[in-house]
């Protein structure tokens, strides 16, 4: 009985949970890379570019597929009132979470790194 | 009739406070306290107010003597510290705990013992930090306590202690709080109240208990850690000993600025439940409100070093922190474009609490766009630390919280009191407040643009900001006479106002029917839910419920009942027994207070004894509850059953415990994050801290910690239940034991930051493995006086959980320290 009420919930704000692990998997990231020698540079890019925009490009995906999920997994149509609520509010939240990685990732392009 | 009088009488004996002393020391009942927390917090705005005129006497004019420097710093900062730590959380949490069971249509919150432990515990922390102040020992490092002025080289004192000590002993209050909304919120609802019925005050207050649940324990960590640095010298933040200041600014803001939402959230719940009463029409846009909140709270966390953009930070990371307070705008403005379009739709009558919410609507849009301004990295280099700061904090906290507390206050005073107001004062207490505010506080803008400098005791007169901040200083005291008529005019209208009964506002929440001022068991029986406002279904629902038409209508036993229901869908899954008048919260709180005040005076020996006290109290406060037998379904009304909750299978202790987990886990994760960092800074050498011998003790009890969570999660199907409890506390404290000999061989802790902070991570082990075995041997002693049986197995249920997280966060603790010591 717990455990299903409580994975409920954290369904309805898992893109946020996933937005957290983005932004720190960035930020810990970044500051990990250029406390270690992160100018070095791999590809043409330094590596204190792309560790976080291996964590951007990651959970951004993972984004994705938590939204396809939450799309399979919520009835749609006729249904029960609060089912279908939980739906498209799990749906929303996810939606905006994504955005949320999608703009918080940004600056990786713009901006360049231990500087 | 008169058998329903008679019924009514009988819910009043049971669920009423003692009369005189008893009743002030013992009451838990959700209205006494939460009145109570708004009082003292009413108070100490009071005292806070009085500190702002000071400063505003002090830097009205140029070159001033008013204050002494050292007085001014003890002032400026000791406002801070009251309006944030004493009066706006404390006035969120009473307001939260009067309102929260009635608009989920429950006799009482979830955790009524808790709350009155809060409040206790907020009252003595006030106590101390109000003794510093009155001795003249106040906390003098501003109310963020920046690391190195706050060590005890450059702050030789104790006021920095009272400060850390004091801020402590009030956060554990917060923290209760925080577990008991979120639990009351999920488990304590009236019947058929699913969550997208649920009302939009109870989100916004649930996810600011979420918010405080995983925002406070960073801010307990920095406190604990640089109050050990303090006492025993432990260099966390000591840079020649491989600490950071930086550390403390870290875990401070991982506070700090989900606190600005935390603060936020609860008046724009305020305006969202009060605005569409007086617009005439539901909320526009319920849910996209709902999925800006779960937004704000989540996103307001990866804002924190955007108090930080002057510290050197790499400028990629700044633009990770200044696209995430970019990203906060959305969220909000949402909330604010549902309002205006639900003002648009309505017709709008201007009542006392509407003067407040326009004035909110004004000045917090204004504070808002001024936060846009300071998210823009080059321009805080330009604003950091100068009055533009202190004008933005002030529109955003006084827009975002003090003006939707006020009209709130208007809103529920008939509630409160059962009294209405003459209307002559409140018009003109509105006006002075609102146009005293900005004339305080829009010239600031220009004086922190012009270079003025946030916290200078004085300034010279050629400078150029005497005139503003003259102008300042004369708006300040004309927003205190507002703040003065306010308080005229409540205590007025309590004393000598008309009488104003039952639903004055035609409101359609499950708070207005009912009598008021609300009797101790709020509803004379509990309402059943189809829609989020209830009573435009059912005019007539206060007649109902009083007639007993509702669940648990007649008192059984004289127990205190109200439902629990299921988190998600809100259909009754149990009846929960609640608790009387008891002076165990007080005392817990006073042991616990002996804990803080010895440890302040360096009494060691004697806090121990506190916590001893402490520990032995928590004992008393759970052993006093649960059942020696397992009791049938009782009847609830409506011909439905439901299981007392001592036997039900979801019971909201043991929420209460999976909650007080989350927030230990962040406080651990903060020690993680603290260790990583000063590790980070270090040479890779100088984080293998434990030597050889200790590294081996580190992976006896995390072996000791595994098996201690297997015995636990044993226990609660096994049939030889005492064996395996007992197993379970043996290995734990062996796990604590062989922590202790790692501490014994680690490098002295004062030696370096990094043997600080491995010292910490395995006290931090012992305390948790230490914990476990104490609760292994309760619930032994538990299950040998009958109280524990297959039904009957909350205990069992939290020790496992307890077992499991202790293994785990040794588990880290072991990756932290033992692979670099090998």
């Amino acid at each position: 009985m717990m455990r299903a009420p409580f994975t409920a919930l954290l369904v309805l704000v898992s893109g946020y949970v996933l937005w957290s692990f983005a932004f720190v998997a960035m930020y810990a990231g970044h500051a990990l890379s250029c406390t270690a020698d992160g100018t070095r540079m791999m590809f043409g890019v330094a590596v204190a570019t792309w560790t976080p925009a291996l964590a951007y490009v990651v959970h951004f995906l993972a984004h994705i597929g938590l939204i396809a999920w939450i799309w399979r997994s919520f009835p749609r149509g006729d249904g029960a009132g609060g089912l279908l609520w939980r739906g498209a509010f799990a749906l929303a939240v996810t939606a905006a979470a994504a955005a949320a990685t999608l703009v918080t990732g940004l600056p990786i392009l713009l901006v360049s790194p231990c500087r | 009739m008169s058998d329903r009088k008679e019924i009514l009488a009988k819910f009043d004996r049971i669920w009423g406070s003692p009369p005189g002393w008893r009743g002030v020391l013992s009451a838990v009942n959700h209205s006494v306290i939460g009145v109570r927390f708004m009082i003292t917090a009413g108070v100490f705005f009071l005292i806070g107010g009085v500190l702002a005129m000071l400063i505003r006497a002090q830097i009205a004019t140029p070159d001033t003597n008013f204050l002494s420097p050292d007085a001014y710093a003890q002032v400026f900062t000791m406002h801070g510290v009251i309006m944030m730590f004493l009066f706006a959380i404390p006035m969120i949490e009473g307001f939260t705990l009067y309102i929260l069971p009635k608009i989920l249509g429950a006799r009482d919150l979830a955790f009524p013992m808790l709350s009155a432990f809060g409040y206790w515990c907020y009252l003595f922390g006030g106590l101390i930090l109000l003794g510093g102040l009155f001795t003249g020992l106040a906390p003098d490092g501003g109310w963020f306590m920046y690391t190195p002025l706050s060590t005890r080289p450059f702050s030789p004192g104790i006021n920095a202690d009272i400060w850390l000590l004091g801020i402590t002993f009030v956060e554990i209050s917060a923290v209760c709080f925080a577990v008991e909304i979120m639990t009351t919120v999920l488990k304590v609802r009236a019947a058929g109240m699913a969550l997208h019925r649920m009302p939009i005050l109870a989100w916004y207050l649930w996810v600011t208990a979420a918010m405080m649940l995983f925002g406070f324990p960073p801010l307990i960590l920095g406190s604990v850690l640089l109050e050990i640095q303090r006492a025993f010298d432990w260099p966390f933040f000591d840079p020649e000993r491989g600490g950071d200041p930086l550390l403390w600014q870290h875990l401070f803001w991982l506070f700090g600025h989900p606190e600005v939402y935390i603060i936020f959230l609860p008046g724009a719940g305020i305006v969202s439940t009060v605005l569409p009463v007086f617009a005439g029409r539901p909320l526009v846009g319920y849910s996209w409100i709902v999925v800006a909140l779960i937004a704000l709270g989540f996103l307001s966390f990866g804002i924190w070093a955007h108090h930080m953009f002057a510290t050197g930070i790499p400028h990629l990371s700044l633009a990770f922190f200044s696209a995430a307070s970019m990203l906060v705008v959305i969220p909000t403005a949402v909330q604010i474009f549902a309002w205006l379009s639900t003002l648009l739709e309505g017709r709008p009558k201007l009542a006392p609490p509407m003067l407040y919410i326009y004035g909110f609507l004004f000045v917090f849009v204004l504070g808002g766009l001024t936060g846009v301004m300071v998210a823009v990295v080059p321009f805080d280099l330009q604003a950091h630390d100068t009055h533009f700061v202190v004008a933005h904090l002030h529109y955003v906290l006084i827009g975002g919280f003090v003006f939707p507390i006020l009209a709130g206050l208007y809103y529920w005073f008939p509630h409160i009191t059962g009294r209405g107001r003459h209307r002559g004062l409140t018009l003109s207490g509105f006006l002075l407040i609102f146009f005293g505010f900005n004339l305080t506080f829009l010239p600031m803008h220009l004086t922190g643009l012009l270079g003025m400098p946030r916290r200078v005791y004085t300034y010279e007169a050629d400078l150029g900001w005497g005139a503003l901040n003259l102008v300042s200083s004369i708006g300040g005291f004309v927003l205190a006479f507002g703040f003065a008529l306010v308080v005229i005019d409540i205590i007025q209208g309590a004393l000598y106002g008309p009488r104003a009964r039952g639903n004055v506002w035609s409101a359609t929440t499950f708070d207005w029917p009912m009598r008021t001022p609300p009797r101790s068991y709020a509803f004379a029986s509990l309402p059943r839910v189809d829609d989020r406002d209830p009573l435009t279904r059912t005019p007539d629902l206060a007649e109902r419920l009083l007639a007993g038409e509702g669940y648990l209508a007649e008192p059984r036993e004289g127990r205190r009942e109200t439902l629990g229901v299921h988190p998600i869908e809100g259909e009754p899954d149990q009846v929960l027994l609640l608790p009387g008048p008891t002076f165990t919260p007080i005392l817990t709180a006073l042991a616990a207070g002996v804990f803080f005040l010895s440890f302040l005076f360096g009494a060691y020996p004697l806090a121990v004894i506190g916590l001893v006290g402490v520990a032995a109290m928590a004992w008393l406060w759970v052993w006093r509850s649960g059942a020696r037998e397992d009791e049938e379904p009782v009847a609830i009304g409506h011909g439905a059953y439901a299981p007392i909750h001592h036997v039900a299978a979801d019971p909201p202790s043991y929420w209460g415990m999976a909650f007080f987990l989350m927030a230990n886990m962040v406080f651990f994760g903060s020690l993680v994050f603290g260790a990583l960092y000063i590790g980070s800074g270090a040479p890779v050498s100088s984080l293998a801290t434990i030597p050889p011998l200790g590294a081996w003790a580190t992976s006896v009890a995390l072996g000791g910690a595994a098996l201690a969570a297997f015995a636990s999660w044993r226990a609660l199907t096994a049939p030889a239940r005492e064996v395996w409890f007992a197993a379970s506390g043996f290995a734990a404290f062996i796990a604590a034991v062989a922590l202790a000999v790692a501490f014994a061989l680690a490098p002295s802790p004062t030696g370096s930051a990094s043997a600080a902070t491995a010292g910490a991570l395995l006290l931090y082990g012992m305390l948790q493995t230490g914990l476990g075995t104490y609760l292994c041997a309760f619930a032994l002693l538990r299950s040998r006086g009958g109280w524990i049986s297959l039904k009957r197995a909350v205990v069992p249920r939290a020790l496992a959980l307890w077992q499991a997280y202790t293994a785990a966060v040794i588990a880290v603790g072991w990756v932290i320290l033992v692979p670099p010591s090998l």
